[in-house]
């Protein structure tokens, strides 16, 4: 009956997975190492949040984001039961307590985050300029992504002549200063999204590129690139399917340094005439106009500064989340 | 790496610490914050507005404006002029030196004029001789077709200056106000040679100040007092600072701090200070338009259009929302407030002359805008509005003004870089534009000539000739009354027949002076300041 | 590698060329004229354009600039600063710059190296969190925000430090922008050396180091900095070249005469010889740091070729 040179079947499945050990796919066990911190879900909960918002956000206060009323210019915010919409203002002769609503009778109305210089609700703006920012953040990680990237680790990998030339191309186009090339720009292009997309293009890349390099100079000649190599992997799978996987943490760390710099070229294409249409706006323009009077209205500044810094804290959080769950190193 | 950075870090911060700590006597120094820098020390190079305030502590001049803004002779004596109106002879006071002891004499005004006449020099300022006051030869010279001895100025003796114009000029003494008009030693340039106007040792003062720490486009500017000035036992201060500043926030700190004495002061701290006695301002020096292209703008070229345009501006909310109510006032007509003539006749009788044109009546604007429609044929109307990049506030509310008055209408405001902007003007490549102006003399003439058929500036080429000849026939009046009735009429051609022009409104500059300073001086533009007599009580 | 660096020069000598003929090329193609004094007549600028040589073609000018600055003559400025020689401009206002600039780099590269390997030995925890989310406020911020902030609280409520700077006393009136620029640099420090760390600390010979007993600090100096520095330096150099140029809202604040607002205002106001040179010395500046990078990293990491080709 018993024959040691077979197994022992009981059931037919059993043979075919054993469940409890095999795991789940990469792309499950990833999800599930994801969701397995606070942290993360944390951060994605947020970005779901200011995704929303720049979406519905505008909408929201019932104020239009371009309305302007100038009589109501540099209101403070006023928020049922939290805010009164008074404000402390340092005076030459002394400090001045207003309360612009009384002054202007308004009992019934409410700017949650005040209103700017030309009577604007900053509600409907902050979040409106959410949106573009989320854009131009996508925009500028992209580009790191497609150009820097490629850009960077071919030049570091292959080395020689293609490195050499490749470098020289980086000095060059680095050293024109930025406000040259978008003034230059100005004369072809019109100004909107897709020209502040062209410009991060011709801006944005050298910085992850020379980073990238770095990395792959870095670990070009480790041990496992070595035992590829010797295994006759080609030149492009040791590239982008060996080297690349090790070297994502600092990459998506230039990403995230990346982005608050693209948004803020943003506002100074605005400056050149370049950046978006008048009276549209970004958090870039909302940060840059709130600096101007930030001593005496500071909640001009704080709302689209605080919204910022939220985005790069959810984009950060979500990054590293990913980063760590699929880590070909922690899988391990 | 880590080494290196700690051998750094102590040589650093040692080569920081050998600076040596000076501390100057705050008693008399006055601290000064203005925007903008200097481009040049050389006085007649001086043709831009930041330039001439820093020079102007080291510049003596024949006349000066006091503190009321009159003229008041400074280093001339006396002066008379021809009976034509055209030959005038000006004699210096006595005892007249530089900073280094030389004389200054009639022939060193002499080689100030030809300086800047000689195309040699490049001088910006030649636009002083040649287009504003006619003085003789001075286009010829700067052209190349004559030799610069030619020009109508010599000296007739060592205190005796005459000037030979080629028509009357009523504002010649403003003119001679200016920093690029105060005199220069030749002996003096030729010695120093490209080095000229450089440094501390290669500047000459021949006003109240001596220049003590200056470098080429600094921020900053020391002066002390100058012992040969001509008056100067009444020059007060031993010394000032004038450091350029263009952070409204940070100014306001230093001045609460008492750090500086004088600041520029503007955007909503202006509303603030309101009640505020230190606060001083003019709104009369510059102006701003809104031009169009008369030869390719089919929809300018129409008057209803124009005054639809005019009636949709509410220039009151535009002065207050952009200006904050402070050195800036709504413009209603092509000449601002505040001119008056030598018998002290006020230019404008009534600020509100044009107000069926530059009203605010938003339905009048629409009747006139539905009228230009039709005439053009046109259903809708989209304008570009071509303007530099720093009146960025000012067109987001105009734009929001005419869209929501005139219907069917699209304004597309164009921000440009500056130099790109005055290419676009002066090639006519524009169908609106805005166009800024500042005045070089308080005069209604100095806006008037803008529009004027023989004008470098005339960029929308507005023409009329009855108006030209009213300017013409103007410069040539001697009588101050019966001359700014012709200006008048001229503003009437202009304002009320072709409603050639927007104006929008005038600004200046405006300060904030400290109470312990006294007796500085504001010129008519509100942008200079003369602190040749100023004075500051020492703090205890 | 002596080879490579030789190669390396003289590639970076054609490419310095190569910036200014690109530049002069693109300067020529800038809208407008150096003259932008709108009272100046048509006639007078045509006047100043010939004073000045502008009037002659790009390539005749490149090659008499060109020659001019092997003698050592950069040019004048036409219109920020009326024919003043462009070393004198930048010579008062380099040294500025670079006290200003490098002081900012050493102390926020000093405190993101503490900060990143704080958080790399304690990843995972609060006060991993904690850094990062303070280098993310760093890198949101603009310094000049930051400067603003610091001049209200420090100098003018405190009163603790002068509000402007001044160069009779540079240390004390410097300290506020030289915090207000490292913030920048400290974040993003920390955040690429605490990535760098953590992976150094997940490797094999880490683990191998560990298992044998050696002690944290050991690891640190032994295995953590050496392996993590490269990617750092290269970020160091990277933010040096932008601190040096474009801090212009800062230097408006604290009234620094340096050299971020000379290259905008010169660029705006096109000043093309003071654009040239900035843009040149710019060049430089990046070229050579690039180069001593390349150098570093053999030094740094032998295993590291560059020259050969794989």
């Amino acid at each position: 009956m018993n024959n040691d040179f077979q197994f022992h079947v009981h059931q037919a499945e059993s043979l075919v997975i054993d469940r409890s050990f095999a795991g789940d796919s990469f792309f499950k066990a990833g999800v599930k190492r994801f969701f397995a911190r606070k942290s993360n879900v944390f951060g994605l909960v947020l970005l779901c949040l200011l995704i929303i918002m720049s979406i519905i956000g505008p909408h929201l206060s019932g104020w239009n984001y371009s309305e302007q009323h100038l009589d109501r210019a540099n209101m403070a915010p006023r928020i049922p039961g939290i805010l009164s919409g008074e404000e402390n203002l340092p005076g030459t002769n002394g400090s001045i307590r207003v309360n612009r609503y009384e002054q202007l009778g308004l009992t019934d109305t409410y700017y949650y985050f005040g209103t700017d210089e030309l009577g604007r609700d900053l509600f409907s703006r902050c979040f409106q300029g959410l949106r573009v920012s989320v854009l131009i953040a996508l925009a500028a990680a992209l580009i790191d992504l497609v150009i820097g990237i490629n850009y960077g680790m071919i030049s570091g990998y292959f080395g020689g002549k293609v490195d050499l030339c490749m470098q020289q191309i980086i000095d060059i186009a680095g050293s024109i200063p930025t406000l040259v090339v978008v003034t230059l720009l100005m004369l072809v292009l019109k100004p909107g999204i897709g020209t502040i997309i062209f410009a991060l293009m011709l801006t944005g890349w050298m910085e992850m590129s020379i980073i990238a390099r770095t990395q792959v100079l870095k670990l070009k000649e480790e041990e496992f690139v070595l035992a590829s190599r010797t295994l006759g992997a080609g030149r492009f799978f040791i590239l982008f399917k060996e080297i690349l996987p090790n070297i994502t943490g600092a990459l998506i760390t230039e990403i995230m340094v990346s982005i608050p710099s693209a948004i803020f070229l943003e506002t100074f294409l605005s400056f050149v005439g370049l950046g978006l249409p008048i009276g549209s706006c970004s958090l870039g323009s909302l940060i840059s106009s709130g600096f101007d009077s930030c001593l005496l209205h500071p909640y001009k500044l704080f709302p689209s500064m605080i919204v910022l810094i939220l985005l790069m804290i959810a984009c950060n959080l979500v990054a590293d989340g990913l980063r760590e769950a699929f880590d070909t190193r922690s899988v391990r | 790496m880590r080494k290196l950075l700690f051998v750094l870090l102590p040589v650093l911060l040692l080569a920081c610490g050998c600076g040596a700590r000076e501390k100057g006597d705050d008693g008399e120094e006055l601290n000064i914050m203005l925007n903008g820098n200097p481009t040049t020390m050389d006085a007649q190079l001086a043709s831009d507005s930041a330039s001439a305030q820093y020079l102007s502590p080291i510049s003596g001049r024949l006349f000066r404006y006091d503190e009321d803004k009159k003229i008041v002779p400074e280093l001339a004596e006396s002066y008379e002029v021809s009976e034509d109106g055209c030959v005038y002879t000006f004699k210096l006071r006595d005892g007249l030196h530089y900073s280094n002891g030389e004389d200054i004499t009639a022939e060193d005004f002499v080689y100030t004029f030809r300086r800047i006449v000689d195309p040699v020099t490049a001088s910006g300022c030649v636009y002083l001789f040649d287009e504003l006051c006619h003085l003789k030869n001075a286009k010829e010279i700067n052209n190349g077709k004559l030799a610069v001895e030619e020009l109508g100025t010599y000296a007739q003796d060592d205190s005796t200056l005459i000037m030979q114009l080629e028509q009357p000029c009523a504002y010649l003494m403003n003119i001679l106000t200016m920093a690029p008009c105060s005199p220069c030693s030749r002996s003096f340039v030729m010695q120093c040679g490209r080095e000229y106007a450089t440094s501390p040792e290669t500047l000459l003062s021949s006003g109240p100040y001596i220049v003590d720490r200056y470098e080429p486009l600094t921020i900053q500017v020391h002066y002390t007092k100058n012992p040969e000035y001509v008056d100067a036992d009444r020059v007060k201060l031993s010394g000032l600072t004038i450091r350029e500043l263009s952070n409204l926030q940070q100014a306001m700190m230093c001045y609460q701090s008492k750090v500086a004495d004088v600041i520029p002061i503007g955007g909503e701290y202006a509303v603030l200070s309101k009640e505020d006695p230190n606060i001083f301002s003019c709104a009369g020096g510059t102006t701003l338009y809104i031009i169009g292209n008369n030869e390719s703008c089919s929809a300018w070229q129409n008057r209803n259009i124009r005054i639809a345009l005019s009636l949709a501006i509410d220039r009151d909310s535009i002065v207050s929302g952009v200006m904050y109510n402070c050195g800036a006032s709504v413009l209603g007509g092509i000449v601002p407030d505040g001119y008056s003539g030598p018998d002290g006749e006020e230019y404008i009788k009534d600020p509100d002359r044009y107000k069926e044109i530059c009203g605010y009546d938003p339905e009048k604007a629409r009747e006139y805008w539905k009228k230009g429609l039709e005439e053009l044929s046109a259903k809708s109307l989209t304008l570009e509005l071509v303007t530099p990049s720093s009146s960025l506030k000012f067109v987001e509310i105009l734009k929001d003004q005419w869209e929501r008055a005139l219907p069917s209408f699209t304004i597309k405001p164009r921000l440009v870089t500056f130099p790109q902007y005055l290419s676009m003007l002066n090639k006519q490549d524009f169908e609106l534009a805005c166009f800024g102006w500042g005045a070089d003399y308080p005069d209604p003439n100095a806006f008037l000539e803008l529009f004027s058929g023989a004008s470098s500036v005339n960029n929308s080429k507005y023409s009329n000739d009855r108006y030209d000849s009213l300017l013409e026939k103007a410069s040539l009046e001697p009588d101050p009354g019966r001359r700014f009735k012709l200006l008048r009429q001229a503003e009437d051609i202009i304002m009320l027949d072709d409603a050639g022009v927007i104006p929008v409104y005038s600004s200046g500059g405006s300060f904030m002076i400290s109470e312990r300073v006294k007796h500085v001086g504001i010129d008519f533009t509100g942008m200079h300041l003369d602190l040749t007599f100023a004075q500051k009580e020492s703090t205890p | 590698m002596k080879k490579y660096i030789i190669k390396k020069l003289v590639l970076s000598v054609v490419t310095l060329l190569l910036i200014i003929f690109i530049l002069f090329l693109l300067m020529n193609l800038m809208p407008g004229s150096p003259f932008n004094n709108p009272k100046l007549t048509p006639e007078q600028k045509e006047i100043l354009i010939q004073s000045y040589g502008l009037d002659k073609p790009v390539l005749q000018r490149f090659f008499i600039y060109l020659g001019n600055m092997f003698k050592g003559d950069f040019g004048v400025s036409y219109s920020l600063s009326v024919n003043t020689p462009v070393l004198t401009l930048i010579r008062s206002r380099l040294p500025v710059s670079l006290l200003i600039g490098i002081s900012a780099m050493l102390l926020g590269s000093a405190a993101g190296l503490i900060v990143g390997f704080l958080a790399a030995f304690h990843q995972g925890k609060a006060a991993d969190i904690v850094c990062m989310i303070l280098s993310v406020i760093g890198i949101s911020v603009p310094s000049y925000i930051i400067a603003i902030a610091l001049s209200y609280f420090v100098g003018f409520r405190l009163k603790w430090l002068p509000l402007l700077y001044d160069f009779r006393n540079p240390v004390l009136s410097g300290i506020m922008p030289v915090l207000a620029l490292s913030v920048m640099v400290m974040s993003v420090i920390a955040r690429f050396t605490r990535d760098e760390a953590v992976s150094v600390l997940k490797s094999d010979y880490v683990m191998f180091a560990r298992s044998q007993g050696m002690s944290g600090r050991t690891i640190l100096f032994h295995y953590v900095i050496r392996n993590s520095i490269m990617q750092v330096i290269t970020v160091m150099t990277l933010l040096l070249v932008g601190l040096l140029t474009g801090s212009l809202v800062t230097e408006q604040i604290f009234s620094i005469p340096g050299i971020g607002f000379l290259l905008s205002s010169a660029i705006s106001a096109n000043d093309y010889n003071v654009v040239i040179t900035l843009s040149f010395m710019y060049a430089a500046i990046y070229v050579v740091a690039r180069l001593i990078l390349d150098i570093l990293y053999g030094i740094i990491d032998p295993r590291v070729r560059l020259g050969g080709e794989r």
